[in-house]
């Protein structure tokens, strides 16, 4: 048979690219000589690459179980935490309450604030014909509402309520005080011919309390 | 490496009347020629000793080799092929049935480019209409690995001789830069293969049915000896000196060698200047010399060792005094990766 008409016979012709080299070799009829076939060392490779897979998803299917079981213990340890967690959390927020009451009393303890020097002080910064009538604190560290009422109804009253308020307004020891010195009402009393003031004495706002 | 090939092989040619066996570092260039003896053909013993001396194999491994043989029934034969036919499914084996009168179903037979050398491809544009039929039966293929097996070779490739033996001449005319077309010669005893070659590759083919055995009836009438055996005995042994008888032995031969010469020249116009006898044994070598001066050509002596080198094909220190002559080419060529350059003597 021509060897080139069999280009499928492994032995026909195996050099042909090399000029005059033929090979004339019945290759089938030839003893396999191989110690190892590249099958069997593509199989033995094949399957290392498999059993190392598995080892691998088996590893981490290990892994995923003990994670698993992990968080099943911390859901439960959370469900059993969540009555007193929500008790110590109410507790807290009265806590916070109760702190800021706490340092508003303190912030008055330890105030420069008194009540009778404010009174005294007031008492002589007033000039002659201005009376106050009523004072009322409303509590630390709200304000403190002076009524009072000057004698006449003419453009000296007024201008003694003018100069009262802008002595109190510019008080050295009331700046340190309060926070503003305002007059929020001012009317004439016909029937005792005088001019009534209500004037506002405000603290200044305590800092927020830290969290 | 694990999965490395053999890094040594073996490389043999069993001629029709010597074998070689030589161990290489590599089966391809660049490679060392470690080892090499020398045998007579047939001899199993030389062969076991030259196995033996070569290589340290284990008892039961295979030694590789890749191998040449020279079959009686092995053929080189060359056609030229009508252009218009080649492409039919039955045109080669129909040229090589009714030209050499081969049986391509009984044989192995494999067409190379006549010029190039490469496996011809007739669905390939432009491709030779010279070609070179090559092979042997498919029984010799089976006896020979069979044998081989036996022997303790494993063959890495089985090749013809002669044809190894060519494409390492016509690899020599290209590296030596000649264009000279050369006659090559292989004496066997019942015939006479004839070459024409050049570095543009194989140019005529003519088998001769006239052999070395055709001189013993000469010498045995010559020197008026009693029987065949007597005459075949002294002209095979070197020991008498037959130059002077040469024309008289060769007579058939040169004839028909004149008649290719001849017909050659006409059809190329070119003349055939130098010959070679690629086989012939080693005790006739005076035969190459009066067949060259009778046909009034020159013998082609090779310079084999620079166009080894040129080939990356080396001597081991040990092996720097072995004589490598046209002889041993088969065994050469083996170890070669010929070009497809038609001239490459720029190269050396």
């Amino acid at each position: 048979m021509l060897a080139i008409l069999k280009k499928n016979k492994a032995s026909a012709n195996r050099e042909a690219g090399t000029p005059w080299r033929t090979d004339f070799r019945e290759v089938q009829l030839l003893p396999d000589t191989k110690t190892v076939r590249t099958t069997f060392m593509v199989s033995v490779i094949l399957f290392t690459i498999l059993g190392s897979l598995i080892l691998f998803i088996t590893f981490r299917e290990v892994t995923v179980a003990g994670l698993k079981k992990e968080i099943l213990a911390v859901e439960v340890q959370i469900a059993s935490a969540s009555a007193p967690n929500a008790a110590a959390e109410s507790n807290y927020k009265l806590f916070q309450s109760e702190e800021a009451k706490l340092k508003s009393v303190q912030a008055w303890a330890i105030s420069e604030f008194s009540f009778p020097d404010y009174l005294i002080h007031l008492a002589s910064l007033m000039p002659a014909g201005v009376r106050a009538n009523s004072i009322e604190f409303r509590g630390f560290p709200q304000n403190i509402l002076v009524r009072g009422s000057i004698d006449g109804q003419d453009a000296a009253a007024s201008e003694t309520a003018s100069a009262f308020i802008d002595r109190l307004q510019n008080d050295e020891k009331f700046k340190k005080v309060f926070s503003s010195v305002v007059n929020v009402n001012l009317g004439r009393n016909a029937a005792a011919e005088t001019l009534s003031f209500e004037l506002l004495f405000t603290f200044p706002k305590p800092a927020a309390p830290k969290k | 490496m694990f999965l490395s090939s053999k890094s040594k092989g073996f490389v043999l040619d069993q001629g029709e009347q010597n074998s070689v066996l030589a161990r290489v570092s590599s089966f391809k260039p660049p490679l060392t020629i470690e080892e090499l003896q020398e045998f007579s053909s047939g001899d199993a013993a030389a062969l076991a000793e030259a196995m033996a001396a070569l290589s340290t194999r284990k008892s039961g491994n295979f030694l590789f080799a890749k191998c040449a043989i020279s079959p009686a029934q092995g053929f080189i034969r060359r056609a030229t092929l009508d252009p218009k036919r080649v492409k039919e499914e039955s045109y080669l084996a129909e040229v090589v049935s009714s030209q050499f009168r081969i049986d391509s179903e009984s044989n192995l037979i494999s067409a190379l480019n006549a010029q190039d050398g490469l496996e011809f491809d007739s669905t390939k544009a432009g491709s030779s209409k010279d070609v070179v039929f090559c092979g042997m039966p498919n029984s010799v293929v089976k006896q020979t690995q069979s044998d081989l097996l036996e022997k303790g070779i494993y063959p890495e490739s089985l090749e013809l001789s002669s044809m190894v033996s060519l494409g390492a001449l016509i690899d020599y005319l290209r590296y030596s830069g000649s264009q000279k077309p050369t006659l090559v010669l292989e004496l066997g005893a019942s015939n006479t293969q004839s070459y024409i070659v050049s570095a543009k590759g194989i140019d005529a083919v003519r088998p001769i049915s006239v052999g070395l055995e055709a001189m013993v009836p000469v010498v045995q009438k010559e020197l008026g000896l009693k029987d065949e055996d007597s005459a075949r005995k002294l002209f095979f042994s070197n020991t008498f000196d037959f130059t002077g008888m040469g024309s008289s032995l060769c007579k058939r031969l040169l004839k028909e060698l004149q008649s290719s010469m001849g017909f050659y020249e006409v059809q190329t116009g070119q003349s055939i200047s130098q010959l070679v006898c690629t086989v012939l044994p080693e005790k006739l070598n005076w035969l190459e010399v009066v067949i060259a001066s009778q046909l009034g050509v020159s013998v082609l002596k090779p310079e084999v060792k620079p166009w080894l080198n040129s080939r990356n094909i080396f001597l081991a220190p040990s092996m720097e005094a072995l004589t490598l002559d046209v002889r041993k080419f088969a065994v050469l060529g083996l170890m070669m990766e010929f070009s497809t350059k038609s001239n490459d003597a720029s190269d050396s």
